[in-house]
C-alpha cells in the first residue's frame, strides 16, 4: 500500500525495454526534425507550471532576438540549430539521456528547485496529422529493426504491441510475493497506519525492526523515524538520532550533483549536493535552533552548531544553498543576542574585559549580517528584514559603553 | 647508474619527466619523484653470490607504461579477483547438493527436537535423499562408470563444459516433499498443512535458509543457487502436491516404501478443527471404505510437469471426500443435526476466548499465505503486537546476521550500525506485549465446541435470523464455501483446484453407486 523502503534493483528486461522505447522515440524525433516546419514532436508532458514558464521563455527568446537584430548581430536560426545538433551528437549512446535532454529533467519536478530557465525547452503544442504520424512511425520501425532482432522474443512481442498502442499487463502481477517482501510491506503498512492512529509505540517497533532488516534502507524512512522518536521520547532523542544519522551519511553531504543522471526519486531525501542540501541536515539544523532558543541550553550548543555550519560552508566544496547560509546568519544573530543578555555582568568589571565582551557581540552581529547577505545573493530567499534589524537594534541597545 | 630509461610520464605534481633511473632500487624520475608501487627484486643473495644476477627487463608497452611495473589499479584488480570466490559448473552443482543436504539435516533436527519426531525419521529422510541423488547421478550423461573415482571427476569436469546437463530439479519445495513422503512412510499423523504452517511461521528452516549454511559454502555458491535457498513465496496452488507426485515417481516410492496414506487421522483433524460433530468423521470413513478401493489411498506417482490430477493425490482426495460428505449429509436433511439453526450456528465466527500457541502460530502463517489477512487497517492493537513479537523473535533472526558477524558490512558500517542499534533498541519500556497466557490446544478445541453450542442456541431463540434468514440451501453452500476456503489456504491449494477435485470424486462416487444398484 505504501512505498516500501527498499533499494530496488532494476531488472535487465526492464532496462532493455526502456532503452528500446527511448531509441524508438529518438528516431521519431530525428525524422521529424528535418521536416519543413518540424519542431520536434508534440510534447506529451504538460504541467501547468512548466507551461507558464515556457511561454515566458518563448517571449524572452523573441525579445532577445529582436534586440540582437537591432544591435546588428543578426543570427540566423540555422546556426542555433546547428549548435543544438552538436550537443546531441556528443551524448550519443544513452538513449534515455538523449530523450530527456530535449525535455525536462525528472529531478526538476521533484521539488521546486531553482533550475536554470535557459535549459528549458518550450512545449510544442502543435497538432500532428495521422498521415504524418504514420510516416514517422514507419521510419522509426525500420530503424528499430536491428536492435529488435538482437533482443529476445518476449521483449520483441511486448515492444511491438506497445508501439501498436496496446497496453501490456504487468508480468509481475501474477507473481506471488517473496516471503521477505511480504513482511517488509506489512511492517511498512503497519508503521504508516499506527502513525495515522498516533500509536507511537507500535510505530516505533515497526521502525526499529525495519531498519534491522537487510534489504531496507534507512535513508528512505529516516523522516518517519525522527517523527516517531520525537513523539515517543522527545526532541533531545530526535536530535541525537539525527546527529548520528548525519554522521553515518556524511559522505552524501556535498556530492557534486550530476545533471545527466535521471534520478528515480527525489535525491534531496536520500542525498544532497552542493546547492541542494539533504533534508536531514536541514531538519537537524532547524530542530537544533528551535530547541536552543526555547530551552535553557548552554552557549556551548551554539558553538557546536556554528562549528558544524562552518564545516559545511567553509570547507571545499563550499555549500551554495542559500538556506544553509541563512541558518548560519540566524545562529550568529542568536548567539549575539545571548551574549548581549549576559553583558550586564560585566558592568562592574574592568574596561578591558568590557571591551572584549562588547567586541564579541559586535563580531557576531557583523558575521550574521554578512551571511544573511550571502544567502540573499545566492538566491531569492525571503529574509524577514524588519525583524532582523529590530533584533539588531535591541542587541545594540543592550551594549554597555 | 645515471643512464635514463624512457618510460611513462611521471605526473607527480604535474612533473613532465619521461626519463627514469634507478636509485637505491627505486625507480626515480628525472626530477627526483619516486615511482609509486614499483618494486625491484633483488634475490642475488639467494643464488649464493654467483655471477648470475637477475635484472628487471624494462620494456615499455603501447601506452608507454613499464610492462613489469605494478601500478595501483593493477593491485586493486588482483585483489578483486581474490575476493570473488564463487565457483561454477560441476563443482557448484556438487556444493549445491551438499548444501541442500545440510538444510535437510537441519530440518530433520528441528522436527525431532521440537516436534518429537522419532529418531529413525532422520534415517528415512536420508534414504529418500540418497535415492534422489542416485537418480541424479544415473541420469547424468557425463557420468561414466568405467572410470575410477579420480578419473571420473576429471572426465566429468571436462564433459560438463561440453554438454548441457539436465537441471537438478531441486527447489525448496523439494525439501517439503521429501519430509512429507518420509512422514507418510513412518505413518506419522502430520500432513501438508502442518508443514506449511511451520515454514510460514519461520519455525521450520525454509525461507532464507542460505543463512544457515556455513560461511565458506555461501561464499562459494553461485547466486542462482543462493536464490533457490531463499525459498521465494509460500508454496500455493498445489505446487507441493505436484512436487510430491514427481518425487515419488523419480525414486519409485511405492516400490520401496510404505506409501499407505493415513486418511482417518486427516479426517479426524479436519472434523475437530472445524468443530463438527463426530458423525461426520464416521460417515466419511465409511464412505471412503465403501467407495474407494484402498489402492487409491496411496501416494501416487506422476511425472507430468503440468500437474492437474489433484484428485489422485491422497491428501486432496481425502479432503474432497470430507467436503462431499458434509454437503451430502446436510442436503439429506437428517434429523435435528441438519436444521437451519444448526447451520447458522456454524456460520457465525467460531473463536475461543483464549488462544493456544498453535492457533497463534497458524494466524501468523495465514497472514503470510493469504493477502486478505494483510490489511493492517483491520488489525487491532493486539494483532499488531502479536505480529511484531513474531517478527522480532522468529522472523528477524532468520533474515539478518548479528551486526558483528555480517560479512557484507565493512568495519566502518559495522560501527555505525552498532551505534544506531544502540540508540534505537528494539524494545523501549512499555512496548513489550503483556505475557499472554496461552492454553493447551485441546482446551481451546473444547471451548470452540462450547461456542458452537451457544451459537446454535442463540440462533434458535433469535427470531430475527429466522425471519430474515436465507434459504436452507443457500446456508449450506455458504458453510461449505467458508470451510473450503479455510482448507484451501491451510493446504496450499487454490479453491478452483479443490473444487475440481471434489467434482472428480463426486463423479467417481456416482459411478460406483450406479454399479452397485444396477
Amino acid at each position: 500500500m505504501f512505498e516500501v523502503p527498499t533499494i530496488d534493483s532494476t531488472k535487465r528486461s526492464v532496462v532493455n525495454f526502456k532503452k528500446l522505447r527511448y531509441q524508438y522515440m529518438n528516431h521519431m524525433y530525428e525524422r521529424n526534425r528535418y521536416n519543413k516546419n518540424g519542431q520536434g514532436l508534440p510534447t506529451p508532458v504538460s504541467s501547468e507550471n512548466e507551461m507558464n514558464a515556457s511561454e515566458d521563455e518563448v517571449s524572452h527568446k523573441r525579445v532577445r532576438k529582436r534586440w540582437r537584430r537591432i544591435v546588428g548581430e543578426s543570427v540566423s536560426s540555422d546556426e542555433e540549430e546547428e549548435e543544438e545538433e552538436e550537443d546531441e551528437q556528443e551524448q550519443e549512446g544513452d538513449e534515455e539521456k538523449k530523450y530527456f535532454s530535449r525535455y525536462d529533467k525528472p529531478e526538476d519536478s521533484f521539488e521546486r528547485w531553482a533550475s536554470n530557465t535557459k535549459h528549458r525547452k518550450s512545449i510544442n503544442r502543435k497538432m500532428m496529422s495521422y498521415k504524418k504520424y504514420n510516416k514517422l512511425t514507419k521510419y522509426s520501425r525500420k530503424k528499430i529493426q536491428v536492435p529488435l532482432i538482437r533482443s529476445n522474443r518476449k521483449l520483441q512481442e511486448n515492444f511491438l504491441s506497445v508501439i501498436d498502442g496496446y497496453e501490456l499487463i504487468d508480468d509481475n502481477i501474477n507473481l506471488k510475493e517473496n516471503f521477505t517482501m511480504v513482511n517488509v510491506k506489512l511492517l511498512t503498512d503497519l508503521m504508516y497506519e499506527s502513525i495515522f492512529k498516533e500509536n507511537w509505540k507500535i510505530a516505533y517497533r515497526c521502525f526499529t525492526l525495519l531498519i534491522r532488516l537487510p534489504k531496507t534502507s534507512i535513508r528512505k524512512i529516516w523522516n518517519l523515524g525522527s517523527m516517531i522518536i520525537e513523539n515517543l521520547e522527545g526532541i533531545n532523542k530526535t536530535i541525537e538520532f539525527l546527529k548520528l544519522f548525519n554522521n553515518i551519511h556524511s559522505r552524501y553531504k556535498k556530492k557534486i550533483f550530476n545533471q545527466t543522471v535521471n534520478y528515480r526519486e527525489a535525491p534531496v531525501f536520500n542525498d544532497g549536493s552542493r546547492n541542494k542540501t539533504p533534508i536531514y541536515i536541514k531538519t537537524l539544523l532547524w530542530k537544533e535552533i528551535t530547541t536552543t532558543s526555547t530551552s535553557s541550553r548552554t552557549s556551548s550548543n551554539y558553538n557546536e552548531l556554528i562549528e558544524y555550519l562552518s564545516e559545511l560552508t567553509l570547507i571545499p566544496p563550499f555549500m551554495e544553498d542559500s538556506e544553509i547560509w541563512y541558518i548560519y546568519g540566524i545562529v550568529h544573530l542568536q548567539r549575539a543576542n545571548e551574549l548581549s543578555m549576559n553583558l550586564e555582568h560585566y558592568i562592574d568589571n574592568s574596561s578591558s574585559s568590557k571591551d572584549i565582551a562588547n567586541n564579541e557581540v559586535v563580531q557576531n552581529i557583523k558575521l550574521a549580517q554578512k551571511f544573511l547577505k550571502k544567502a540573499k545573493e545566492l538566491s531569492k530567499i525571503e529574509v524577514p528584514e524588519r525583524q532582523i534589524t529590530l533584533m539588531i537594534k535591541n542587541i545594540e541597545g543592550r551594549m554597555i559603553h | 647508474m645515471s643512464t635514463f630509461i624512457r618510460g611513462p610520464i611521471c605526473g607527480t605534481d604535474n612533473c613532465p619527466s619521461r626519463l627514469w633511473r634507478i636509485i637505491d632500487g627505486r625507480r626515480t624520475c628525472q626530477y627526483g619523484h619516486v615511482m609509486e608501487g614499483d618494486v625491484e627484486y633483488n634475490d642475488d643473495d639467494d643464488v649464493g653470490g654467483g655471477a648470475i644476477t637477475r635484472r628487471l627487463n624494462l620494456t615499455t608497452n603501447a601506452t608507454g607504461n613499464f610492462q613489469s611495473s605494478f601500478n595501483a589499479s593493477q593491485m586493486m584488480a588482483s585483489q578483486k579477483i581474490e575476493k570473488d570466490k564463487k565457483i561454477y559448473g560441476y563443482e557448484a552443482n556438487l556444493l549445491f547438493l551438499k548444501a541442500f543436504q545440510y538444510i535437510l539435516r537441519r530440518q530433520c533436527k528441528w522436527l525431532i527436537q521440537e516436534k518429537g519426531f522419532p529418531e529413525y525419521f532422520k534415517k528415512v529422510v536420508k534414504i529418500i535423499w540418497v535415492k534422489y541423488v542416485l537418480y541424479i547421478s544415473e541420469n547424468d550423461e557425463g557420468n561414466d562408470h568405467t572410470f575410477s573415482d579420480d578419473e571420473r571427476d576429471k572426465v566429468n569436469r571436462y564433459r560438463y563444459s561440453k554438454k548441457s546437463r539436465k537441471p537438478l530439479g531441486l527447489h525448496m519445495t523439494s525439501t517439503l516433499a521429501i519430509l512429507y513422503i518420509a512422514t507418510v512412510h513412518c505413518g506419522l499423523p502430520i500432513f501438508m498443512c502442518d508443514y506449511l504452517n511451520w515454514i510460514c511461521s519461520s519455525n521450520l528452516p525454509y525461507f532464507k535458509s542460505s543463512m544457515l549454511l556455513p560461511k565458506v559454502w555461501r561464499e562459494k555458491l553461485p547466486n542462482y543457487y543462493i536464490g533457490i535457498f531463499d525459498g521465494g513465496s509460500p508454496p500455493s496452488d498445489g505446487k507441493v502436491y505436484q512436487k510430491v507426485a514427481n518425487l515419488c515417481n523419480t525414486i519409485k516410492f511405492s516400490a520401496h516404501f510404505n506409501s499407505k496414506f493415513m486418511y482417518p487421522q486427516l479426517l479426524l483433524k479436519l472434523v475437530i478443527e472445524n468443530s463438527l460433530p463426530p458423525e461426520f468423521y464416521l460417515i466419511t470413513v465409511q464412505l471412503i471404505g465403501e467407495i474407494d478401493s484402498m489402492e487409491y489411498m496411496v501416494l501416487t506417482e506422476d511425472n507430468s510437469k503440468e500437474y492437474k490430477k489433484f484428485h489422485q493425490s491422497a491428501e486432496i482426495r481425502t479432503i474432497s471426500y470430507f467436503l462431499l460428505t458434509l454437503r451430502w449429509i446436510l442436503f439429506a436433511n437428517l434429523g435435528e443435526k441438519c436444521s437451519i439453526e444448526w447451520i447458522n450456528g456454524y456460520l457465525k465466527k467460531i473463536e475461543a476466548f483464549e488462544k493456544s500457541a498453535v492457533t497463534n502460530e497458524r494466524n501468523i502463517s495465514n497472514i503470510m499465505r493469504d493477502d486478505k489477512n494483510r490489511d493492517v487497517f483491520n488489525w487491532d492493537s493486539k494483532d499488531s503486537i502479536h505480529y511484531l513479537d513474531w517478527v522480532e523473535k522468529k522472523f528477524l533472526p532468520t533474515q539478518s546476521y548479528p551486526v558483528d558477524d555480517d560479512p557484507s558490512l565493512g568495519i566502518d558500517l559495522r560501527i555505525a550500525r552498532r551505534q544506531l542499534y544502540k540508540l534505537l533498541p528494539l524494545n523501549i519500556e512499555g512496548t513489550l506485549s503483556d505475557r499472554e497466557i496461552t492454553i493447551p490446544y485441546t482446551e481451546e478445541l473444547q471451548q470452540k465446541y462450547i461456542q458452537v453450542r451457544n451459537n446454535i442456541e442463540a440462533s434458535l431463540t433469535d427470531d430475527l435470523i429466522k425471519e430474515n434468514g436465507n434459504s436452507r440451501e443457500y446456508s449450506i453452500l455458504q458453510l461449505e464455501e467458508s470451510i473450503l476456503s479455510n482448507i484451501s489456504i491451510d493446504f496450499g491449494i487454490s479453491k478452483e483446484q479443490l473444487k475440481g477435485s471434489i467434482e472428480k470424486v463426486q463423479a467417481s462416487c456416482m459411478d460406483k453407486f450406479k454399479e452397485q444398484f444396477a
